[in-house]
């Protein structure tokens, strides 16, 4: 006798707007992804295992071109940062660099990436609240662009210059009211209060730096390009305050990051697609005031988000499931938290790898963590899925591999889809050796099950 | 287990709690198994139906209908 196809059993309360809430049908749709640049997903996992991390070549490389022709059309001195914190991996650096950007770091570790990449000092911005004596040595005798953050860090600089005999270029940090809220006063000196000229009157004072930029971080995932225009008229109208009245010749205005990407930030209701303005929206903004402006600086962004999110996914397996005592199922996956580090703030596109069929249900996804915490997706509604299925998340591009943590697992492999569709390896699978590197065991401690 | 005589259960999978007044959808699956829970059969005995009849295993079958035992319980439709 030929089997019947089976179907688990499911029953589904109906609850008043619930599907309206979700967004999905009983037998709802699902968004599904085989593949990533036309490369199947099967095909990714079976050469580097799940979970892996995947980068589109092509993603980036349009995404830069893009959004360099939406500010170059409109005003031709302008200049991209790569943002070395938003995504560090030396191959996806590299291909910033070669589409022409220069590098923007935080860090001592991260200036060291970057000169190790080859870049010179003088293509490096140099960012950051803190700053090592050592690194700023570093830096100002390669001629990095420094961006000084605070008055403490004007008295290092100045006893650098004295130890090196030789004025320092320097950029100053400036906050100010951009109208958007919460007001970012963190980073540099606040302009309506009075501390930025302070600051230019301090390093005049000193004779020993010489201030020929500005710069401004306004905040991150900024949805309202008309913070930018504010911004950029208050550093411009700064600008010429201070030539005028202090003779200084300022040659570029660096406006920070913060354009948001395609993901959907925690809060917001709308969707992304709706939410998020477009790079021609941003860069109308921003470049209006300076076409209007008598004299025309450089334009530097260092936009991280905007341009490497979307073009990074997770590739991740469910290895268990079980039913909650709130009747929602839980799906565990390969790939936590630990890995998917700002699922704290985003909810990302979850997508199968196949149709699946039958009723949804209100489900959640965990990793694979011994903590409550580890929620990559705490709402959601699916079909019954099965141990074993693929599960693909995005954009995870920004932020994950510079902050993810090496807590109780291995990271796992990242891989690269070239621009031809090649399968190239980013970073290897964490061995123990690796994470144990810079271990030590005092010899009185060591143990052996053997003596 | 509850014979859950006091439910009403159409042909469609639409289920009606009276006690409570809520609403349910069963696929076919739950509405057989339920069925079989109603004529006091335990979850071996079901689950070895199931595998005679259908393509799953009975260990997988035992699973599911211990579940779905599990959720009938949460929302209240049996003891």
């Amino acid at each position: 006798m030929k089997k019947k196809k089976y179907e688990r059993p499911v029953i589904q309360k109906i609850e008043n707007n619930y599907y309206v809430k979700h967004g999905v049908s009983a037998r709802g749709y699902q968004k599904k992804r085989e593949s990533i640049d036309n490369v199947k997903i099967a095909d990714i996992v079976k050469k580097f295992g799940s979970p892996v991390f995947v980068f589109s070549e092509k993603a980036i490389r349009e995404k830069f071109k893009k959004a360099q022709a939406a500010f170059k059309s409109r005003y031709p001195n302008f200049q991209f940062g790569w943002s070395y914190k938003t995504n560090y991996l030396k191959g996806i650096c590299s291909i910033f660099h070669q589409e022409g950007a220069i590098a923007e770091v935080v860090s001592d570790f991260e200036y060291d990436k970057a000169r190790a990449l080859g870049i010179k000092g003088e293509n490096i911005i140099y960012n950051g609240p803190y700053k090592s004596m050592e690194s700023l040595t570093l830096a100002a005798s390669e001629n990095a662009k420094i961006h000084i953050d605070n008055f403490d860090e004007i008295n290092d600089l100045e006893k650098v210059a004295s130890k090196l005999d030789k004025k320092i270029p320097v950029t100053i940090r400036i906050n100010m009211n951009t109208g958007i809220y919460p007001q970012w006063s963190r980073f540099g000196f606040n302009l309506e209060s009075g501390q930025a000229i302070n600051a230019v009157k301090r390093i005049i004072a000193g004779q020993k730096l010489l201030l020929n930029g500005l710069h401004t971080h306004i905040g991150t995932f900024i949805l309202d390009p008309k913070a930018y225009g504010v911004a950029a008229s208050k550093m411009l109208g700064f600008m010429d305050e201070i030539e005028n009245e202090f003779g200084l010749d300022i040659e570029y205005i660096d406006l920070g990051g913060g354009f948001a990407s395609l993901s959907h930030l925690k809060g917001v209701y709308q969707p992304p697609e709706i939410a998020v303005p477009s790079i021609e929206e941003y860069a109308d903004e921003i470049t209006r005031p300076f076409i209007n402006n008598k004299k025309r600086p450089r334009l530097i962004l260092e936009t991280g988000r905007h341009l490497i999110d979307e073009a990074g996914y997770l590739i991740s397996t469910i290895v268990g499931q079980k039913l909650l005592c709130d009747g929602r199922r839980s799906y565990i996956v390969d790939a936590g938290v630990n890995f998917l580090y700002t699922a704290t703030w985003y909810t990302y596109n979850l997508e199968l790898e196949k149709d699946t069929d039958g009723i949804t249900e209100p489900s959640l996804i965990n990793g694979p963590l011994c903590m409550n915490i580890d929620v990559i997706n705490e709402s959601i509604m699916l079909p019954r899925l099965e141990r074993g299925d693929r599960i693909v998340f995005s954009p995870v591009g920004a932020y994950n591999v510079t902050q993810w943590m090496q807590f109780i697992r291995y990271r796992p492999k990242i891989a690269l889809i070239g621009i031809n569709g090649e399968m190239e390896l980013l970073r290897e699978k964490e061995k123990l050796a690796d994470v144990e590197s810079c271990e030590r065991l005092p010899q009185r401690l060591k143990f052996s099950d053997e003596s | 287990m509850s014979n859950f005589s006091h439910l009403a259960v159409n042909d469609n999978g639409f289920l009606f709690d009276p006690t409570s007044g809520q609403s349910f959808t069963l696929n076919t699956m739950a509405q057989e198994v339920m069925s079989a829970m109603k004529e006091g059969k335990d979850v071996d005995q079901i689950a070895r139906e199931l595998s005679h009849s259908y393509e799953v295993s009975y260990e997988s079958a035992y699973e599911d209908v211990l579940e779905f035992g599990t959720k009938l319980k949460l929302y209240g439709l049996s003891l």
